[in-house]
């Protein structure tokens, strides 16, 4: 009787923990971030990509998988998180090895400069412990964590690495998406690659001709030769990668320790800040930098097609066959990338002749809509952009008349001029309404407004690809039609 | 290691494990240790001060106990037969020992406590003739130096005996789920059980857990939910309207209680896992009529404290005694009677004051309660007269919900004045609370900009609701035996709510900092 009565209070206990620990692993996956590069890659499908590349920023800005896939013709993928080390390289690449075969795993040489010079432990320890465990639960992550905690130099308490107690104050900020992407996560267009689109000039560093002799962390040195084990184990070629950037001549010395374990095992370093690599890429440190440590999207072109025939050529990656799914979701990629590229480009654009010209090509509707006495100093770019539109230019020469007007695919499709002027049209089952009048501008995409609403010409692109308002901005004629976004 | 963290929880089961693991009579030198250990945590010097302070105690009894059995052996010596004279002679003389050696060690103990309290702010007054010392108080200090000293009287007063075993002295003193912030424990309710062995008791342990995950409720989604707003309202107050202060010190009060009341809750639930009950410090507070009545509900075991071995020694002391017959005689009747324990009211209030802390915000908070149950003791008769002429029923619910909230109003600006950095404070804030009001600062969104959004107000109030309800029907019954007693699918159905609750509501993990508990300070 008592035995019984044990027995079923036993039971209850375990049922109670296995509901509790049910509900509580429920609510950490919804509650985790699902934006994380190491967590998307879960949304391809299993086994479909050739090539994968694993490290830090400065890799998903400098190669392009969608690109790889244009030129080359093989899938691949940027699985990164900021500042990372190699042992979240390495738990991450392990990981992923249950679901994907990669014939070549490209790894970012940057986090083997752990503990040294731009690397410091205290900002890398506090990034990595921001974005290192965006990966899937699993036992990797908790080896992970604890690897972390062994490894860094600041040391956290375990409870910091728990995905419940890091992500529980996320409840209000859930969307849908944190729902339905639990057990699917949503793998991104671009595969992981962030293109970064500004230009800040930088001086190509100079290091003089000896012969490099240095030392890498403790952790790291380990940590590279579990990584080199375990694509040996798993039969995947390892290529270790250094994007181009800025960078102390010590840290030159960090690498040739890298290059010689590299060397020692028979895996290609591929550094593209020796000079050889940056004359055979012709890249360009004035012109292809963002900043002192990653490449913006014209240096990443460069560095992904130099990376692509690489690849291409020593790892047979030229032309891969896939299933006819596969192929068509990375055309699909490849379109969307190449369409937010170019979006990109006009969102860029602030010459207003050359943003009609830009924006005049299939699939965006332009939208125009003047405010206030237009007849100012610089009308002259004003001018050029209606010409450019096809659009009448007398506006410019009174100061009562304005204009409003509608461009699909480049061709005026409603045009109105007066002292109120409105122009409504339908344009890829999307409501588009313009009122203009001396002292009011309005843009409305299917009632919604997006004008500036500012003195001068008020435009609006949309993108009909991406289903999206892209670029509202204003020409002042207060100031010599310069480009407002604000 | 707060209460709250995971460290404590780990702490909490290797020291079951060790509990129920090792033969039972060693049950207490598992609770010693860990007690030690536990408070060793929050720093070892801690430990030197109240090790001493249970040293001090342990000697001090044994000698007033040894005191009181040779005056009892001198009065047996001489025998039935003797002079009354002698016999008082002899009690008097004992009794001057006793109080001796209970002067010193209440010296050491509460003395100790007030100059810690004390000499900081004497030291900042008069810098140029007091040196700075780097003085800290240990944790828990007011709490342990009340126990302790409350066993000490009670010693003195032969209402138990002295402990024999130092061991077991150490132990009421640092006994781990209560040394931080209480409850204030009476010997002869604690050291029976410390002593006792104890067989692990299922149905005991699970209402503990439940006590325990009560109070972590309480603390983690309602009491630092609050505390973000609280805080930044309290540090920025100037820049606040009128009805925005008064809104802060309603919710401090519910913070406050959330906390005190939380953190209590786990102690008692803790105790409970070791098969310890330990004593009741909240009764359904903000139920209260009167503000006599809220401290009779609130933080019980100080107010006991205060009343048996403060006021109650004060008010018969012969000092008052000597008082009410001089008033009686020379003024009248009433004022004999009523002055003397008026006197002892004020003094305990006072004593209440500065037990939470020296700060003058500290001590009006003190006086603002003892007032106010002046007042309504003086006022009792008259009240009574009101009642009958406007034909108010004392008994009626409308009246009885209007004394509840009146007691809840006055309350709440006795706790805001507790929360201010200073009484000039308390002062200036009190002033714009009544000069400015602005009641649109309620709707115009002035609170959404103090630390919580609007969906964090709506989980503070859900939680509010849910310990008011919880209060509510906990007039009649235990709620926690109520749950126990439901189905195995409902009871598992609210215990799994109440933990996602704090999995995912709780104030807690990264973008949070950790918040101590309210009373961790005294």
């Amino acid at each position: 009787m008592r035995n019984t009565k044990s027995y079923k209070r036993i039971m209850r206990i375990i049922i109670f923990i296995v509901l509790a620990a049910a509900l509580l692993i429920g609510a950490t996956l919804v509650l985790t971030p699902k934006d994380f590069s190491a967590l998307a890659i879960y949304g391809e499908p299993r086994q479909s990509l050739d090539a994968v590349f694993v490290g830090s920023s400065h890799i998903m800005s400098a190669i392009s998988p969608t690109q790889l896939w244009h030129n080359e013709h093989f899938t691949s993928y940027v699985m990164y998180s900021w500042s990372e080390p190699i042992w979240t390289s390495y738990y991450h690449l392990k990981h992923l090895l249950k679901s994907q075969s990669p014939k070549v795993a490209v790894v970012d040489a940057l986090g083997c400069s752990y503990g040294q010079f731009s690397f410091m432990p205290a900002q890398v320890d506090a990034v990595s412990n921001e974005f290192s465990l965006g990966m899937p639960m699993s036992i990797d992550r908790l080896r992970l964590a604890l690897t972390m905690m062994r490894c860094q130099e600041t040391k956290m308490p375990f409870g910091t690495y728990v995905p419940l107690i890091k992500y529980h104050a996320r409840w209000q900020y859930l969307t849908i998406e944190d729902f339905t992407q639990i057990f699917a996560p949503k793998s991104s267009s671009g595969k992981g690659y962030g293109p970064i689109y500004v230009h800040k000039e930088q001086m190509q560093p100079q290091y003089e001709d000896k012969g490099y002799v240095g030392t890498l962390n403790k952790y790291v040195e380990e940590y590279l030769y579990k990584l080199i084990k375990l694509c040996k184990d798993k039969n995947i070629k390892l290529v270790m990668m250094l994007s181009p950037h800025v960078f102390a001549e010590g840290e030159k010395e960090m690498y040739a320790q890298v290059n010689r374990i590299c060397e020692e095992n028979e895996i290609p370093f591929v550094n593209y800040n020796e000079q050889e690599l940056i004359t055979r890429t012709q890249f360009n440190f004035a012109e292809d930098m963002a900043e002192e440590e990653h490449v913006n999207y014209h240096g990443a072109r460069k560095i992904t097609r130099d990376m692509g025939e690489f690849l291409a050529s020593e790892y047979a990656l030229k032309d891969i066959k896939h299933t006819s799914e596969i192929e068509s979701i990375w055309d699909k990629d490849l379109a969307i990338d190449a369409r937010d590229e170019q979006n990109m480009d006009i969102r860029l654009e602030t010459q207003p002749n050359l943003l009609a010209e830009k924006a005049s090509e299939e699939g965006y509707v332009i939208c125009v809509s003047t405010k206030g006495e237009l007849n100012k100093a610089g009308k002259e770019a004003a001018r050029a952009f209606f010409t450019q539109l096809g659009l009448s230019d007398k506006i410019l020469d009174t100061s009562a008349l304005q204009c409003a007007a509608i461009i699909e695919n480049g061709k005026v499709v409603a045009e109105n001029y007066g002292a109120n002027a409105n122009a409504d049209a339908k344009c890829y089952d999307k409501s588009f309404s313009i009122a203009t009048s001396f002292d009011k501008s309005s843009i409305c995409i299917d009632g919604e407004e997006h004008s500036r609403d500012r003195e001068g010409m008020n435009v609006v692109i949309y993108d009909k690809v991406s289903d999206k308002m892209i670029q509202s901005l204003s020409f002042n004629a207060f100031d010599n039609y310069n480009a407002f976004t604000a | 290691m707060l209460f709250t963290s995971l460290k404590f929880a780990a702490f909490v089961i290797i020291a079951l494990i060790m509990y129920y693991a090792v033969p039972k009579r060693i049950q207490s030198g598992i609770l010693l240790a860990v007690s030690l250990v536990f408070y060793a945590s929050f720093g070892k010097r801690y430990l030197v001060a109240v090790l001493a302070s249970a040293l001090s105690v342990y000697f001090a009894a044994n000698i007033i106990e040894r005191i009181h059995n040779t005056e009892k052996a001198k009065l047996t010596l001489v025998g039935k037969s003797a002079d009354k004279a002698v016999k008082q002679q002899i009690k008097k003389h004992y009794r001057a020992l006793c109080r001796i050696a209970l002067g010193v060690c209440l010296l050491f103990n509460l003395g100790g406590l007030l100059f810690l309290k004390f000499y900081p702010i004497a030291q900042s007054t008069f810098n140029t003739l007091l040196p700075k010392l780097n003085l800290v108080l240990p944790v828990g200090i007011s709490f342990y130096t009340l126990q302790v000293s409350g066993y000490l009287i009670d010693v003195y007063n032969k209402k138990v005996n002295a402990e024999k075993s130092l061991f077991k002295t150490i132990l009421f003193t640092t006994f781990f789920p209560q040394i931080i912030e209480g409850p204030i424990s009476r010997f002869s309710e604690l050291a029976p059980q410390l002593a006792g062995e104890h067989r692990f008791n299922y149905d005991s342990f699970i209402l503990g857990l439940y006590r325990i995950l009560w109070g972590v409720f309480k603390k983690l989604v309602l009491a630092d939910r609050l505390s973000i707003f609280v805080n930044k309202l309290f540090d920025n107050y100037t820049e606040y309207a009128g009805v925005i202060l008064a809104f802060g010190a309603v919710c401090y009060t519910v913070q406050l209680y959330a906390d005190f009341s939380g953190g209590i809750d786990i102690a008692l639930g803790v105790g409970r896992l070791f098969g310890i009950e330990l004593a009741e410090n909240f009764k359904r507070p903000f139920f209260s009529k009167s503000v006599s009545e809220f401290w009779r509900r609130w933080h019980i075991t100080l107010g006991t404290w205060l009343r048996d071995y403060l006021f109650y020694p004060l008010t018969l002391s012969k000092t008052m005694a000597k008082l009410g017959k001089l008033l009686s005689k020379r003024v009248n009747k009433a004022m004999g009677k009523w002055v003397p324990a008026y006197i002892s009211l004020l003094i305990l209030w006072i004593s209440n004051g500065i037990w939470h802390g020296a700060g003058g915000q500290y001590i009006a908070f003190g006086l603002y309660h003892g007032i106010l149950i002046m007042i309504g003791m003086a006022l009792e008769p008259l009240t009574d007269k009101a009642h009958i002429a406007l034909h108010i029923d004392k008994n009626k619910k409308p009246w009885q919900i209007f004394s509840i909230m009146r007691t809840f109003t006055l309350v709440c600006f006795g706790e805001m004045i507790f929360r201010c950095n200073s009484l000039a404070m308390a002062a200036d804030m009190t002033k714009r609370m009544f000069a400015k009001v602005n009641l649109s600062a309620l709707t115009d969104g002035t609170l959404l900009k103090l630390g919580l959004s609007g969906a964090e107000w709506t989980v503070a109030l859900i939680a509010v609701i849910v310990v008011l309800l919880v209060s509510i029907y906990g007039r009649n019954k235990c709620v926690r035996e109520s749950v126990y007693a439901l189905s195995v699918s409902k009871r598992f159905a609210i215990l799994l709510i109440g933990i996602l609750s704090v999995a995912i509501f709780g104030i807690y993990g990264a973008g949070y900092d950790p918040t101590p508990f309210i009373y961790f300070k005294f």
